[in-house]
């Protein structure tokens, strides 16, 4: 084996040895950046593989977007704890300073002189980095800034060992290796900040359920783009358990512009609840929101259920309902009837000035109202779609169930029922029960999966 | 099957709570113990699993109807969310190590992935629970979206082997290690180790102990598919149409009362084969239709299994491999 940096005495120093040897070395780490997709983990990858080929010190430290990501490795320490390579401010200065530069730099290190440690602390910070460096007796210090997209956002600081024999072309082959991975890194970076984004949007969107003491609330979601990790089903739970608000809505159409429409009514249904929870009143203002969006909001209708709930002192559960366009609620009684409520109205956004009804219904302890997105409903087999008839069958077996548990179980009947690669919708499944007699506790609502 | 239950006098109380559906009561039972020094992993270990047991007992024994059991479980995972830390996948850290636990697709019982979730993050290594039935495109982008230390992935039943075949390539693509556990794998670890997983673990101790000495990161699956897996891989793809086909042949032998639960079995029955043929175990097979057989005696069903097994036979024909491993299990019975 000859190594990527260092004089083989196996090969009598064949360049072309050599140099195949570098470039196996850049292909290996690019795979692996690009299989990890995770920055942190890429960047560990990177400075331990390139320790075990004989470095004594690697650093590497980007920063992709408002965070820096560094991870290191030394001859003793494959890979050095993370706490000892985060970038302070001092570093990230000279780190910044070093990026600019936009070329390979190489410092010499002046042997045991207090400019050798400043030099150093300047670029690793107080850690044992230093050290290392010290007890490899490195001559140099050399810098390779990454760059892509026209910037610089990163740079990798290395170490060889003192006493060792690099060749000619060992600095030449790191500077090209670091363009590959520079270029890798980056396309990583993004992909990860584009799924931290959608999560967090995600998270804002179906947010956990509130363990309540006289309600149960039980909530199973998952989305069809899965890549994207964003769809257009979103919930919002407002106010007290004394009085509290639940919507299920769904926002047309698929992937990021759905969300942006649910999530923007998202906070309107919020507000409108603050001030009146009345169901028809809530959509009413949902409405006028929906119908006054700018012209490229149009046609991004949505479709909502808004629930008003609150504990009567019989025990029981007094729920209004309003509906805009959406799939009928069913009412799942204790003994397994299962009732359809029939609450109408139009879709929000399609006309200025509707009219929305509320109808009440009374759920006594084990009754359960299910809410869901027409990704339930509408849920295709190969050959056939799971619908309102089959929904009612099959949540009867489901009657008595816990909130949490009888959302999950639904959610995964229909996913069972769903051919994958037919099935293209978002799904939402939301309980809202009256707990059975003595059972009253927390609803310990989980989530299915994202 | 047999089932070792100790009946603790704890074990007991908190087994009055389960029979009668008493979540509160249950829950409180627990909470009592913890005051008195229990810990979650104490509560899960020797109040819930002996439960889950005895409620899996039960309903194969056709004492308790799927809805008991579906309540039991339900009351037990309740316990185990109040007990142990369950967070959402949402709550997760996108930059500290986190254990992803996942049941296997298609696995419905999130039991036994969630009980592992609090045991871990009872020992101290911080695990999140995807939930159950993931499908794998959506572990896949969870395992990418974390600073993910391993997949653990807790398949029950061995029709699901294939599947965390699947798991196991994509997992490992990303270079993260995958463990495997639950009652699916045999204690030795071939099945573990036939499907490609990093590790496996029967027992909760062993799982800490496998997650601390676990490599940092793993290499991508060699493609080395062979005939049996080829095969399994057909046979995966076609498991609904040959159940279904199974089903429409069997119309005239079967009562009304079967029919359900046959229909519910054979997926699992089809799924054993599979598993078989993947990891090269005869003996899953044969396991899965002695249970098939008590299971249908204790139902009054006695000799429906065997005829269910003739119409599989003829289900698979067109797979010779399967179609063998069929045979030969059936007249070593």
């Amino acid at each position: 084996m000859t190594n990527p940096f260092f004089a083989s005495t196996a090969t009598a120093g064949d360049p072309g040895d050599d140099r195949y040897s570098a470039q196996r070395l850049a292909d290996r780490l690019v795979r692996h950046v690009e299989a990890v997709q995770q920055p942190r983990k890429a960047v560990t990858a990177i400075v331990s593989e390139l320790v075990e080929h004989g470095l004594a010190v690697a650093h590497l430290a980007i920063h992709p977007g408002t965070s820096w990501v560094a991870a290191a490795a030394t001859s003793e320490r494959i890979p050095v704890p993370d706490e000892e390579c985060s970038v302070a401010r001092p570093q990230a200065q000279a780190l910044h300073e070093i990026i600019q530069l936009g070329t390979t730099q190489r410092w010499l290190l002046p042997p045991d002189s207090p400019d050798r440690e400043r030099l150093l602390s300047l670029v690793f910070g107080d850690t044992r980095l230093t050290e290392s460096v010290a007890s490899a007796a490195s001559r140099e210090l050399l810098f390779f800034p990454l760059r892509a997209r026209g910037r610089g956002f990163g740079l990798l600081s290395v170490a060889f060992p003192g006493d060792s024999d690099l060749r000619t072309e060992a600095v030449g082959d790191l500077e090209r290796t670091v363009r590959r991975i520079a270029v890798s890194l980056d396309t990583c970076a993004l992909l990860a900040e584009g799924r931290y984004l959608a999560s967090t949007m995600r998270e804002a969107m179906i947010p956990a359920m509130p363990p309540l003491d006289r309600t149960e609330l039980g909530l199973w979601s998952r989305i069809a783009d899965v890549g994207l990790g964003l769809g257009g089903d979103c919930v919002a739970i407002t106010g007290e358990e004394d009085d509290l608000s639940v919507v299920v809505a769904d926002a047309m159409g698929k992937g990021v512009e759905a969300a942006v429409t649910a999530k923007r009514l998202h906070a309107a249904f919020r507000t409108a609840a603050r001030v009146d929870r009345r169901p028809s009143w809530v959509l009413d203002i949902v409405n006028q929101v929906a119908s006054s969006e700018p012209d490229e909001y149009a046609g991004f209708f949505t479709t909502a259920a808004c629930v008003r709930s609150r504990p009567q002192p019989d025990g029981t559960l007094a729920v209004d309902i309003a509906s805009a366009g959406h799939c009928p609620p069913l009412v799942l009684r204790a003994g397994g009837e299962v009732e359809m409520v029939g609450v109408r109205g139009p879709v929000l956004g399609l006309y200025p000035d509707p009219t929305f009804a509320d109808e009440t219904i009374r759920l006594a302890p084990g009754d359960a109202l299910v809410l869901y997105t027409d990704g339930v409903t509408e849920a295709q087999s190969r050959d056939d779609v799971f619908g309102e008839q089959r929904l009612m069958r099959e949540v009867v077996p489901l009657a008595g169930m816990r909130a949490a548990a009888l959302a999950e179980r639904l959610g995964l009947v229909v996913d069972d029922f769903a051919d994958r690669l037919r099935d293209n919708d978002d799904r939402t499944v939301l309980v809202l029960r009256c707990p059975a007699d003595g059972a009253r506790h927390g609803a310990g609502a989980g989530r299915g999966a994202s | 099957m047999t089932v070792e239950v100790t009946h603790t006098v704890e074990g007991e109380e908190y087994w009055r709570f389960v029979e009668d559906d008493d979540l509160q009561g249950a829950a409180g039972h627990a909470s009592r113990l913890m005051a008195e020094g229990w810990t979650a992993t104490d509560v899960i270990e020797q109040l819930v699993t002996p439960t889950q047991h005895r409620v899996g007992h039960l309903w194969a024994r056709d004492r308790w109807s799927v809805s008991r059991e579906h309540a039991a479980t339900a009351l037990n995972e309740a316990v185990v969310r109040q007990v142990g830390t369950i967070r959402r996948i949402g709550q997760a850290s996108t930059s500290e190590p986190e254990v992803l636990v996942v049941c296997a697709e298609l696995e419905w019982h999130a039991l036994p992935a969630l009980a592992v979730t609090a045991l871990l993050n009872d020992a101290g290594i911080p695990a999140v629970f995807l939930g159950a039935d993931v499908p794998v495109p959506n572990v896949h982008h969870e395992t990418v979206r974390l600073n993910t230390r391993a997949v653990l992935v807790s398949a029950s039943l061995a029709s699901s082997l294939p599947y965390v075949q699947r798991l196991v390539g994509v997992v490992r693509a990303t270079r993260v290690p995958v463990v495997v556990g639950g009652a699916a794998f045999d204690p030795d670890g071939l099945r573990a180790a036939a499907l490609g997983a990093t590790a496996a673990a029967v027992t909760g101790a062993q799982l800490t102990d496998v997650l601390r000495d676990l490599p940092s990161s793993t290499t991508p699956m060699q493609e080395a598919g062979n005939d049996a897996h080829a095969e399994a891989a057909h046979l995966t793809a076609r498991r609904r149409e040959i159940a279904s086909a199974t089903m429409a042949s069997l119309r005239h032998v079967q009562t009304a009362q079967w029919r359900d639960f046959v229909g519910e079995q054979l997926p699992h029955l089809l799924g054993a084969l599979e598993a078989a043929l993947i990891v090269n175990d005869p003996g899953i097979v044969s396991q899965a239709w002695e249970w098939f057989d008590d299971v249908m005696a204790a139902r009054g069903g006695d000799g429906v299994a065997a005829t269910v097994r003739d119409a599989v036979c003829d289900g698979v024909r067109e797979f010779p491999l399967a179609s063998r491993m069929l045979r030969e299990t059936s007249s070593s019975q």
